[in-house]
């Protein structure tokens, strides 16, 4: 087992984001599939950044994950952006992109 | 069983195995995961979780005590150990084991548990759609 104390991770705006033992251990446990490497390449280069429909505090980093079967999915890592800094809550593997509005989409002026 | 919930956005998931998995949502509020092998139910997340949690059928009442447990013990800013202690006639080992769900409480635990904590409705855990939301 790899334990981290807390690691700041950068976002494709080059900010810093955190990532605490106590959400990284509820990602290993409860979402095994993602894996540390994952959650940096999805903040640093995502698909699309969503504002959360429920909580505009909340982005929601997106990046398409291959499914043996050709099943839709997606990787989505969760942050808060609050006053003393951005965290992410968890990160999770999930079958569609939530409404929300875009904040971001690759390759794209919006 | 393992329950996760974050507090600034009152946010929680319960998953009652280890597997790799996907969410689809249930509803706007609540997220089913289900095992990437099997496509079976392993776990839930649901938002506003202070009150959707406990308005379902999903879940049984000792895992909703588990779950309340966990979000009144973050809404206070406790360790398991100072919750423990604040709940008084019981070991840290036993607290841990109630918010994981593997014990089921005797009458004089609650009492206790309802004691240390009197500002929350524990009648959630027994209750069905639409009732309060955790203090």
């Amino acid at each position: 087992m790899s334990y981290i104390t807390s690691v700041k991770l950068k976002d494709y705006q080059e900010r810093d984001i955190e990532l605490s033992d106590d959400s990284w251990e509820h990602i290993r446990e409860s979402h095994p599939e993602i894996t540390l490497e994952d959650i940096r390449l999805v903040l640093a280069d995502p698909l699309e950044v969503r504002e959360c429909p429920r909580q505009s505090f909340v982005e929601l980093f997106y990046q398409t994950k291959a499914h043996p079967e050709g099943k839709p999915r997606f990787r989505v890592v969760v942050v808060k952006v609050l006053t003393n800094g951005l965290f992410i809550s968890t990160a999770m593997t999930t079958v569609a992109m939530k409404e929300g509005r875009t904040l971001y989409r690759k390759g794209e002026v919006l | 069983m393992m329950i996760f919930y974050d507090v600034d956005r009152d946010y929680a998931e319960v998953f009652f195995k280890k597997e790799e998995n996907y969410g689809e949502p249930l509803s706007d509020i609540v997220t089913v995961f289900k095992s990437e092998k099997t496509d079976k139910t392993i776990g839930y997340g649901f938002e506003e979780a202070s009150r959707r949690l406990f308005e379902n059928d999903l879940l049984s009442s000792g895992v909703k005590l588990a779950a309340l447990l966990r979000i009144v013990r973050a809404k206070k800013g406790l360790t398991q150990e100072q919750a423990a202690e604040k709940i008084g006639n019981i070991t840290f080992r036993h607290y841990q084991r109630l918010e994981a769900g593997e014990e089921n409480p005797t009458l004089s635990t609650i009492e206790s548990i309802m004691a240390a904590f009197p500002d929350t409705d524990f009648s959630l855990i027994l209750k069905q759609p639409n009732k309060a939301r955790v203090a």
